[in-house]
Order: C-alpha cells, then sequence, then structure tokens
C-alpha cells in the first residue's frame, strides 16, 4: 500500500492506477494521514519553505470555487522523474489532501453540489495545472486561461445595477433578479 | 394602455388555443403568465438566495396600482442593502446608509415584457417544456424546465404559483446540471392592498449619486466604434450607449448583448490603476475583464464563463 502512495506522490502511477488510488484516499481516513505524513516529511527534506496551517483548507476552498470549466482539459501524464518538480508536485499534493480533507468534511452536507462534484476533479486538474510552473516551455497552455480574480475587485454595484436595467430575465423574476446586484460580494477567498 | 393589454391577452389566448397537447406550447404560456404575474400581482414575501456556499434572506414587496409599479428588495442578513423601483427609476441604498445609486430601469423598452414572439424565438436555443407540480412556500406550482441547447446559456428551472403564475422560486444551472444559483420564497402573500409608503425610499437626508450626471438626460444609443464580431449564437445586440455609471467621473461604453432570456453587459472604458483583469463569477454572475489597447473590457452577465469570455475575446476597435 505504501509503495503504491508513494508512486502517487512521484506520479509515477498510471492514470487508471492513479484514480484507483486517489478513490482509495478518499474513503481511507488513515491513508490520508500517512499521505500528509509523507508530504511533511519530503518537504522537511528539501528544505521546502514552510505553509501556514490553514493552508491546505485555504486552496481546497479556493479551489472548490474555482469554475472547473477554465481548466485545461489535459490528461495528467505519469511523471518519471523524481525530483524534477518539487514545488510543483508538492502544491499539487497538499491541495489535493486538502480537497479530501474537506471532501469528508463537507460529504454529508448536500448544500454544496456544485463544490462536491468539483472536487475530485479540480484534485486531478491541479496536478496538470501546477506543472507549466515548473517547466516554461508550457508556459502557453498556461497563459490562455485567465486568473480568477476576487469578483467584487472587478465588479462593483454601479456595473450591476447598469447591467440588471437591461436584463430580461428580470421580467420574468421581477424584483427578486435585484438580488444578484446587491447579493454580498465575498471579501475573501476569490 | 388597456387596449395594449386586451390584445396581449388574445394573443396569449390565441397562443393557448394551439397549444392543444403539445407541452413546449403550454410551456411558453407559463412564461407568458410568469411574466405577467410579476407585474400585474400585489405581492409581498420573504425569500432565500443561494450562491456557492452562502445563503442570503431578503424581504421583498410588489405593488401595482394605476400611479404604476412599485418594489422594494431589502436584504435581511449581513450589512443592509435596499433597492427601490418606482416605474422606471431604480434606487439602491449603500450599506453606508448615506448614498443612493439612482438609475433608470430601461429593461421594458429594451425588452416589452418578453411579448409572445420574443418566448416563442427562446425555443430556438433553450428546450422549453412543462414539470411537475411542486410545493414552494406552502403553495402549489408548476414546474417550467428551459434547458439550453449549448454550452453558452445556462438552464432553468421555474416553479411557478398555479393559482397566479407567480414566480415563487428560479434555479440556474451549469451545463454539467450544477446549480450555481437559487432563490425561492419561503413565505408569500399575493393580492390584497399594500400601502404606497411602504415602496417609497426614505431619501432624505440621503446623498444621491444618478448614472448620467446630474442635469443630464437619458444615455443616447450611439456608435461607439467598437465592435463585437462573433458573439456566441443567438446574443444579438441589443443596446449600444456611452453613459457614465453612478459615482464615476468618466463615461463608459456600455454594449448589451442578449438572447432574449440570458443577457451579457460589455463596458468599455479606459484602464486606469484600479483595473483589475481576469475572470470572476458570483452565483449566475460571471465576469470577465481584460485589456485591448488602451481600454479596459469588462464583460458582465447571468450567463456561463465561456459566454463571457468568448465575447469579451471577441471585442475590437474598428479601424
Amino acid at each position: 500500500m505504501s509503495e503504491q502512495l508513494s508512486a502517487l506522490m512521484d506520479g509515477e502511477l498510471a492514470p487508471a492506477e492513479m484514480a484507483r488510488q486517489i478513490s482509495t484516499l478518499k474513503n481511507d481516513k488513515e491513508l490520508c494521514h500517512t499521505w500528509a505524513a509523507y508530504h511533511v516529511l519530503g518537504d522537511a527534506l528539501r528544505k521546502s519553505p514552510q505553509l501556514s496551517i490553514d493552508f491546505t483548507a485555504k486552496l481546497a476552498r479556493q479551489l472548490a470555487e474555482e469554475p472547473t470549466i477554465l481548466a485545461p482539459q489535459r490528461k495528467p501524464q505519469p511523471n518519471t522523474s523524481r525530483y524534477a518538480m518539487p514545488l510543483a508536485a508538492s502544491v499539487a499534493a497538499v491541495g489535493l489532501v486538502g480537497v479530501l480533507t474537506w471532501q469528508m468534511v463537507r460529504v454529508n452536507q448536500a448544500d454544496a453540489p456544485v463544490a462536491l462534484a468539483a472536487a475530485p476533479v479540480a484534485a486531478t486538474q491541479q496536478v496538470a495545472v501546477a506543472k507549466p510552473k515548473a517547466a516554461p516551455s508550457t508556459q502557453a497552455v498556461a497563459a490562455k486561461t485567465p486568473e480568477t480574480v476576487q469578483f467584487s475587485r472587478v465588479v462593483s454595484n454601479s456595473y450591476l445595477l447598469a447591467h440588471q436595467e437591461f436584463s430580461p430575465s428580470y421580467a420574468m423574476e421581477g424584483i427578486p433578479a435585484y438580488v444578484r446586484t446587491v447579493s454580498e460580494h465575498q471579501e475573501s477567498g476569490r | 394602455m388597456k387596449q395594449l393589454l386586451a390584445a396581449w391577452m388574445l394573443l396569449v389566448a390565441a397562443m393557448a388555443s394551439q397549444a392543444g397537447d403539445t407541452t413546449p406550447d403550454d410551456a411558453m404560456v407559463w412564461l407568458q403568465r410568469i411574466t405577467n404575474a410579476a407585474q400585474q400581482l400585489n405581492y409581498s414575501g420573504s425569500f432565500v438566495y443561494q450562491h456557492g456556499q452562502q445563503v442570503e434572506t431578503s424581504r421583498i414587496t410588489h405593488m401595482k396600482d394605476a400611479s404604476g409599479e412599485y418594489e422594494k428588495l431589502v436584504t435581511l442578513d449581513g450589512r443592509p442593502r435596499q433597492i427601490y423601483r418606482n416605474n422606471d427609476e431604480v434606487y439602491c441604498f449603500m450599506p453606508d446608509d448615506k448614498t443612493v445609486m439612482v438609475d433608470r430601469h430601461r429593461v421594458k423598452k429594451s425588452f416589452p415584457a418578453l411579448l409572445p414572439p420574443q418566448i416563442a424565438g427562446l425555443s430556438e436555443f433553450y428546450e422549453i417544456k412543462l414539470g411537475g407540480q411542486e410545493r414552494v412556500a406552502g403553495r402549489e406550482c408548476q414546474v417550467i424546465i428551459l434547458t439550453p441547447k449549448d454550452q453558452y446559456r445556462y438552464g432553468h428551472r421555474l416553479w411557478a404559483d398555479t393559482q397566479t403564475g407567480l414566480l415563487l422560486k428560479a434555479s440556474t444551472w451549469s451545463e454539467k446540471k450544477q446549480i450555481v444559483d437559487q432563490f425561492a420564497f419561503t413565505q408569500i402573500k399575493i393580492g390584497g392592498p399594500i400601502d404606497r409608503s411602504e415602496v417609497k425610499p426614505a431619501l432624505k437626508g440621503k446623498r444621491l449619486v444618478r448614472s448620467t450626471g446630474e442635469g443630464t438626460s437619458q444615455p443616447l444609443p450611439i456608435d461607439s466604434g467598437w465592435d463585437v464580431s462573433g458573439a456566441p449564437p443567438g446574443f444579438k445586440k441589443v443596446n449600444e450607449m456611452k453613459r457614465v455609471l453612478p459615482g464615476a467621473s468618466m463615461p463608459v461604453n456600455h454594449i448589451v448583448f442578449s438572447d432574449g432570456l440570458a443577457a451579457a453587459s460589455v463596458f468599455i472604458e479606459p484602464v486606469s490603476e484600479k483595473s483589475t483583469l481576469g475572470l470572476s463569477h458570483q452565483g449566475a454572475l460571471n465576469v470577465y475583464s481584460r485589456q485591448v489597447g488602451e481600454y479596459q473590457v469588462k464583460v458582465l452577465g447571468e450567463v456561463p464563463a465561456a459566454t463571457v469570455m468568448h465575447i469579451g475575446d471577441a471585442v475590437s476597435f474598428r479601424k
């Protein structure tokens, strides 16, 4: 089991094998802890910069909120070189643990269908997204995806109001349509 | 006005009689009923709006009398925010409690209450059909489902009060059949008198900021020189103008695209230090901001991210 885990960590598993491992991880809390421990060890060995305790939770939240439609549709390639992309890999791995842990917490809360369904996809794709950072040759792929920014930094109420006056959905929804205009914009995590 | 109403009712009746057993036409009639109810009825109630993992409760009141339509929306959670509409004037109370943004409400001119031909046109881009009967806020509702025929618009599920046609619940869902946002009444009173004072904004002592600058008349439709060639299928330009947004000093070009149900606004203004580029969303609202030459192009709408990006990337200045 631990060999499999280690192989997954190094990206040496075939895609099918990888998916199986990830789903095992999802259901095995013990294994999840081992996974996290491996990464802490790896980070310590590589003297990676320390990340704050709530880093995984925050990343998981951001991943969950990220519109998945924008994620590049590349299949993660098995990565044979062991330390070629230590930083990217550990970011992805920490993200994965975060998502999995978060998923366990959220699993009974049916009010977050979007986030739940998106999480495993986001986790796998994060591996693909993280790679270009370490490999400049594939930068072009990343450049096509616009940066996700905080909502209130792009649009203020005046734009929303100006848009709303022309939105035909108003005709059916009536004043409730304006709720989107005045909805409390999340200040963080976007 | 009465003649117009009569003519319109005839049209609806004509549509209804044609309907027969075919579901799409029945569904169209329901859309028309919903539109009509939203404007004609007096109602007040509480509703919840859910987007992402956030839930907000608001109170709304709608009143119609001989002098026109009045409505208000007051949020009950978080910082207090209020919107009032008196016929075509919209007042948005800012959380600071001092400033009130005043804007025109022109939707009726651009979309004259979703007339039957326009509703019929929707079927080109949405599959419209009736669902079952479900209960919302203690009332029996008819479910109407609008399924988009491509990835450029969201799907909608509507719950209309069987008795009056008023929309009591609506959910918007993505291509992956995930709900992006929804609102639902939890309690509602339909009909009966509503006092005008309840739907009048208290403007005393407030600083009013208007959308077009003091004393300026309505913004005129213009040809701005900006070109959007290749908007996603079905999205037609319905308006183009130069305007000053409330609280802003510089004018902005505002171009609106719509497929008859969903709309996307394009705002073009000179790039400033405050300009943020990128993509963001809140519930069904997606926004995409990019730079074209010395200008910032912002596309905003209740449409998927693919649509705002598609429109934003199609913006160019005509040489």
